[in-house]
């Protein structure tokens, strides 16, 4: 009781407070209709606030999900062999950067989702018949190319991976020597007087003694080209550079080479068995240790310039992956129409024939009956291209590598193509029939991850990292700190401490001006005025036109009202009693303030600093106008670099379309600046709540 | 406790004398600090104004293209002479430019096709009688050239007042140009200096000691891109219009909720909220509010903000339409004889500042694309200071234009000879419009049917009419919203000093509650609401972000006539010119600054003398 009446002596509570002016209320008046009505309206005044809020977030985020959802198109592939219909939900593309599943992509007008890609390749290595056996028995390779049978230690390294070797005749590499058909003394030669008559002799006596001694007229392939390298490795210890300096005519044209042998009596050459089997007019062709080369010394590599090719596979793979048995049997229908170009020895029909029964065996389908195969008609299935998927590892001698290579241009240019599944009319576009050669766009998102950590802002070609633009705000900030913190502080406990009051009466009012005085006369201020005084201090080499330190220095002028008015509130909210008691101890006016004041104010002193930041970061004028235009990742203070205040001041300033990717982007950088500046002041808010020294 | 007791000791007199000096040593230095703090604070005050008075006075170099003595053969200056005298005058020394003015003059047309088509009697309300019922492209015909440009000149002459024509004179012939120009530091310290320089650099300008920036013309007149004529005029009425609109939406609202908080609100969650929320929106950035009125009142209201649905036709919107109507002409893919050289020789260099000025860069590289390298050196040279993307050399197109030179003239000044474009009063403008804008400036033998259809398509397309809610009241509006926490917190404030005895007495005489708050408690509060909201008000005066971030015109020639003009404020206007990089929009930001500072400062007085003046003391 005693307590209750010294409390009504000093003023009531505020809860009695309360409860009385609601039963003064109901006392003293009789609330008139329309009174009701009045409190709602002014209850819909302070809702207001509670929707602009609201609005705020509504906005900043919806644009950020667009932001973030936003496709942006990038070219990656051109649609190839077949159109798109309206019913047709798969196509092929030309290889391009790897689309993954459930990319958006877009031809033409209309937008679809990728639901599968299927990545279909054929790869070929050139690593040498040995390593291509490896590979392949490592099981590293569905295909080896071989440019000689496979040794038993191979077949053995194979059988211990469980991989059986098959091995399929495509085609032989032989070499055709040829002289002039008046030249009646060669006929015969070993392949060390070969080696002599392409390095060493000078004239054909220089070989055997009965020959005339005329000069050795040499026309050999050039050093592009295989035959070349196969001719070294057969007769001339592997080197070719020792034939090429020797020769009176390199040409990588066969033409070019059996002309010359035409034309000179004394002139000797080789080129591929293939060319001469079709150009013999007019050349005499050698034989070679005895050996006279026709198609069969020369399939069955009697003929010592002559190498078998092949390919090896697994019958179980082929059977497995139906891509590499349809690759193979391709290959063994198709291998003749291109052999020649390679420049060759075509396989006989039968040789094929023999692989293609293998190829069914392998199957594990029927071998034809002997009217089959007498008939003529194809002994494989025919491969269907647009069916079969997936990727053929192929690798081996490089020998075989160019045949096998154009055998793959054709498998792939049928219809072996990378595959996008797709399905159509995605965001409501309309599917309609494209035409083959159209380009694939794909659509990108900016991933989350992307926006904090990229460290490059450039919209035209989809960099969207904020880091730029959060690194030049938190430095303008640091700077502002540096200068309003000490500028701020100083001026409070001066205004609070030693100011007399006539003093404080007439610098409180400045403060109140400078605070006042619109952010873009700052902005002048620091273009104008700040920025030429740091260049004539540091040179004007050093400091940009625009840059963040100028910037920074007036934004913390401009934020030094903000802490001075702040910190002096807290400062002057600490009961003169404990300074009394300061001074009673013999503190010095300094130490008092030290010791004893700025400790009592440290909370409202911190939460008037944080405030300071919180504004200092939502600074738009001054960055915009003295900080620079262009987001530009770098901790020199006397660069230029824009803020995210800036960035969406200069971006909105010009004439920006709605639907652009920039507008959402703003939006984006708005809400990290909103959000930013939200938790500076709710911390500050707690700061003061929780750590005020009442007194 | 022994040991604590040890460690503290109470020092000899000795050594405390001399820590005593020590501190008070230390106590001087925190002393000086703190005054260098102060002083800083002030001096940066005075370092703020001094810069903005420097660059807003000073000395300018002038030349004249023509010195307006050679013009009569007397000597007679300008003033002096009659309108005839001056239209002779024009006639002689800027006959291309005499149509233009005229038309300038007689801007109220209905439609800019009329202008060459309609019996001058129709237009120009005194005109001499016999040429009633002639159209200006009959004159042009029937008369020699000379003769011609005279009558037009007469005509011009007759409807406008002499110093008028003085000014006319002064622009067209004389052409007063400011070379260049010192701060006012310079010229009272190293006036020296300044002479020497400027016989150096411009040795027949005229240096004229003393300048000012700023000037009762410069504060009535309208934009200009030459920042000698430019003025701060539209700007001006622009914050003005701002600002009393804020004041009509805030102030209510603002003090309905503070009324609401401070005497209804009892401590229940839904009022903390609204407590707590207001004082957050008080330390959100002025930008994310511009961004809330982009998103809302400028895009999702347009209808509303833009006053359509109201039944407004926002003519002074159409400005902007027309540069996208010419960049439809331009970026005319089926007609290239209508490239860009062609039409950039038929404008002004003042015309092509502002066409190029309101692009944006996508829409400069659709117009420079198509250029080859001497064009764009031409054109770099025209507009030196704009930053114009290169062309694109795979789109060169050849200058083999089908159209000549005089029908691209014809085009453009259809389109521009007018300061108002006429086009869009009325809303969406006919076919017919079109095509009569087509036909009065091409001559039709040169297009056939097809193309004559695709080109008034085209700029039929171009001329859609959008609505664009980027007026005034959604700047407003935005600066409402941006400045109503403060009202709140400042007139709660003032609630809150009104002493609970006043609310007892009104209650014991038995008012209900409204009338006590009507009756007593507002007005007492009344003078801490104004001030509180006069201070806020002169904020959202200066603040620059959120109208950039909503939409504000650059160049505004038109005072505004309603709430749903596209607008410019004094602060946006001091954002352009300083982000200029010419010295003299420097000067004239300086101008405005002044300008801008004395508004604010007015403001704040008003203010503090409401609070000196009507606070009562409790």
């Amino acid at each position: 009781m005693v307590l209750d009446q010294e409390k009504a002596v000093r003023g009531p509570a505020p809860s009695l407070i309360r409860q009385r002016r609601g039963e003064a209320t109901a006392l003293h008046s009789r609330p008139r209709p329309f009174e009701r009505l009045i409190q709602v309206i002014l209850l819909a005044c302070g809702v207001l606030s509670i929707f602009t809020t609201i609005g705020i977030v509504l906005v900043l985020a919806n644009e950020s999900v667009t932001f973030f959802s936003r496709q942006q198109w990038e070219n990656t592939n051109k649609v190839l062999a077949s159109d798109i219909t309206a019913t047709q939900t798969s196509f092929q593309a030309v290889r391009g950067r790897a689309p993954e599943d459930g990319d958006i992509i877009r031809v033409g007008e209309e937008v679809m989702q990728l639901v599968e890609y299927i990545p279909n390749e054929v790869s070929i290595a050139s690593v040498g018949t040995g390593a291509g056996f490896e590979r392949f028995c490592a099981g590293e390779a569905d295909i080896a190319n071989a440019s000689r049978s496979i040794a038993p230690g191979e077949i053995d390294a194979c059988a211990a991976n469980g991989v059986t070797p098959v091995e399929f005749r495509v085609g032989t590499d032989a070499l055709a020597v040829v002289v002039n058909p008046a030249n009646d003394f060669v006929q015969d030669v070993t392949l060390d007087e070969l080696r002599v008559i392409f390095t060493e002799a000078e004239l054909w006596s220089d070989v055997r003694a009965e020959w005339p001694s005329e000069p050795i007229y040499r026309a050999i392939p050039g050093e592009d080209s295989g035959t070349l390298d196969y001719f070294a490795e057969a007769v001339a210890d592997d080197n070719p550079a020792l034939l090429l300096e020797n020769a009176r005519v390199t040409s990588e044209d066969d033409n070019q080479l059996s002309r010359n042998v035409r034309e000179n009596e004394y002139a000797i050459g080789f080129f591929g068995f293939a060319y001469y089997s079709e150009q013999s007019a007019g050349l005499k062709l050698l034989s070679v240790e005895g050996i006279s080369p026709d198609a069969a010394t020369v399939e069955d590599a009697t003929y010592p310039l002559a190498r078998p090719l092949f390919i090896y596979s697994d019958p179980d793979l082929m059977r497995q992956k139906t891509e590499v048995a349809g690759f193979i049997d391709y290959y063994l229908t198709h291998v003749n129409e291109e052999i020649d170009d390679v420049g060759y020895f075509p396989a006989s029909e039968a040789e094929l024939d023999e692989g293609r029964l293998l190829w069914l065996d392998a199957m594990g389908l029927p071998a034809p009956s002997a009217e089959q195969l007498s008939s003529g008609q194809p002994l494989l299935p025919a491969v269907d291209l647009s069916e079969i998927n997936g990727v053929v590892r192929i690798a081996g001698s490089s020998t075989v590598f160019p045949l096998t290579q154009r055998i793959a241009a054709r498998f792939m240019d049928g219809g072996f193509q990378p595959r996008l599944i797709v399905e159509r009319g995605i965001q409501e576009t309309d599917p309609q029939p494209h035409a083959a050669g159209v380009v694939i766009e794909r659509g990108i998102t900016i991933s989350i991850v992307e926006f904090f950590t990229g460290t490059q802002w450039v919209p035209p070609i989809g960099q969207f990292g904020v880091l730029p633009l959060v690194n030049a705000t938190l430095m303008v900030s640091f700077i502002a700190m540096l200068v309003s913190i000490p500028l701020g502080l100083g001026a409070a406990i001066y205004l609070s401490e030693y100011a007399s009051s006539r003093v404080r009466s007439f610098l409180k009012p400045i403060l109140e001006i400078l605070a006042g005085i619109p952010t873009v006369v700052y902005g002048y201020f620091a273009l104008t005025f700040m920025t030429p005084l740091l260049r004539s201090i540091f040179g004007i080499e050093t400091v940009n036109i625009y840059n963040t330190a100028s910037a920074g220095m007036v934004v913390g002028i401009l934020i030094t009202p903000l802490v001075a008015s702040m910190s002096e509130d807290a400062l002057h909210a600490v009961p003169r009693a404990l300074r009394e008691a300061s001074y009673g101890l013999g503190a010095t006016r300094l130490e008092t303030t030290i010791k004893v004041v700025i400790p009592a104010a440290v909370s409202g002193i911190a939460a008037a600093i944080i405030v300071a930041i919180s504004r200092a970061v939502g600074e738009t004028m001054v960055v915009a106008i003295a900080a620079g235009a262009g987001p530009n990742f770098t901790f020199n203070p006397f660069d230029s670099a824009e803020t995210m205040t800036g960035h969406i001041a200069r971006i909105s300033g010009g004439d920006l379309s709605y639907d652009s990717i920039d507008y959402n982007s703003i939006f984006a950088i708005g809400l990290l600046l909103f959000l930013i500046t939200l938790v500076l002041n709710i911390l500050s808010r707690a700061i003061i709540r929780r750590f005020r020294e009442a007194y | 406790m022994a040991s604590e007791f040890k460690k503290s000791y109470m020092p000899d007199e000795k050594a405390f004398l001399r820590g005593l000096a020590a501190r008070n040593r230390r106590g001087r230095i925190g002393q000086i600090f703190y005054y260098i703090a102060i002083s800083i604070a002030i001096l940066a005050l005075v370092t703020l104004f001094a810069n903005v008075i420097n660059e807003a006075f000073g000395t300018i170099a002038t030349t004249n293209e023509i010195e307006p003595e050679t013009l009569t053969e007397e000597g007679t200056p300008l003033e002096q002479l009659s309108s005839e005298e001056l239209a002779a005058i024009l006639a002689r020394e800027a006959a291309g430019r005499v149509p233009v003015l005229l038309r300038d003059t007689v801007a109220s047309l209905s439609d800019p096709g009329l202008l060459l088509d309609t019996p001058i009697g129709d237009m120009i309300a005194s005109y001499p009688a016999e040429y009633g019922d002639t159209t200006l492209r009959q004159i042009r015909q029937d008369l020699p050239a000379e003769e011609a440009s005279l009558f037009i000149a007469n005509l011009l002459a007759a409807n406008v007042s002499q110093p008028a024509m003085v000014q006319f004179v002064e622009a067209e012939v004389v052409q007063l140009q400011i070379v260049e120009s010192w701060p006012l530091f310079d010229t009272i310290f190293n006036y020296d200096l300044i002479q020497a320089e400027a016989a150096e650099k411009h040795p027949d300008a005229e240096l004229v000691r003393f300048y000012s920036w700023l000037s009762a013309d410069f504060i009535s007149t309208p934009m200009s891109s030459v920042p000698a004529q430019a003025g701060i005029r539209t700007a001006l009425f622009g914050s003005l219009y701002m600002m009393a609109l804020v004041i009509l939406v805030s102030l209510p609202i603002g003090v309905g909720a503070a009324i609401y908080l401070q005497e209804y609100a009892t401590d229940n969650w839904v009022n903390r909220i609204i407590e707590t929320n207001v004082r957050n929106l008080a330390g959100v950035p002025s930008i994310i509010y511009g961004m809330l009125g982009l998103a809302v009142l400028v895009r999702l209201f347009a209808p509303i903000t833009a006053g359509q649905v109201f039944g407004f036709n926002m003519p002074e919107t159409s400005e902007a339409r027309v540069y996208s109507i010419v960049a439809g002409v331009v970026g005319y893919e089926d007609m290239p004889p209508l490239v860009f050289p062609i039409l950039a020789e038929g404008l002004q260099t003042n015309e092509l500042n502002r066409l190029l000025n309101g692009f944006s860069q996508d829409q400069l590289e659709q117009f420079t694309a198509p250029l080859n390298e001497a064009q764009f050196a031409a054109l770099e040279d025209r507009v030196p200071d704009l930053d114009l993307p290169a062309p694109d050399a795979a789109n060169t197109v050849e200058n083999e234009a089908q159209l000549t030179a005089d029908e691209a003239q014809r085009l453009v000044d259809v389109f521009f000879g007018f300061r108002q474009p006429r086009l869009i009063d009325t809303g969406q403008p006919s076919r017919e419009t079109f095509e009569n804008a087509v036909r009065a400036a091409v001559d039709l033998d040169r297009l056939n049917e097809a193309e004559f259809d695709a080109l008034v398509t085209q700029l039929e397309q171009y001329a859609r009419v959008t609505i664009n809610g980027r007026t005034i009241l959604s700047a407003a509006l935005t600066l409402a919203l941006l400045i109503l926490p403060i009202i709140i917190i400042n007139a709660q404030e003032a609630l809150r000093a009104v002493p609970y005895t006043l609310r007892e007495a009104s209650y014991g005489l038995g008012a209900t509650k409204w009338q006590t708050i009507w009756r007593s408690i507002l007005p007492s509060a009344l003078p801490g609401i104004m001030t509180g909201t006069i201070l806020a008000v002169s904020r959202a005066v200066g603040e620059t972000a959120p109208l950039i971030v909503v939409g504000a015109s650059t160049f505004i020639l038109t005072d505004p006539s309603s709430p749903f003009s596209k607008f410019t404020a004094l602060p946006i206007q001091i954002y352009q010119w300083t982000a200029r990089p010419q010295d003299q929009f420097r000067d004239i930001a300086a101008a405005a600054i002044i300008v801008l500072l004395v508004v604010m400062l007015t403001l704040n007085a008003i203010a503090i003398i409401l609070r000196n003046r009507y606070s009562i003391r409790y």
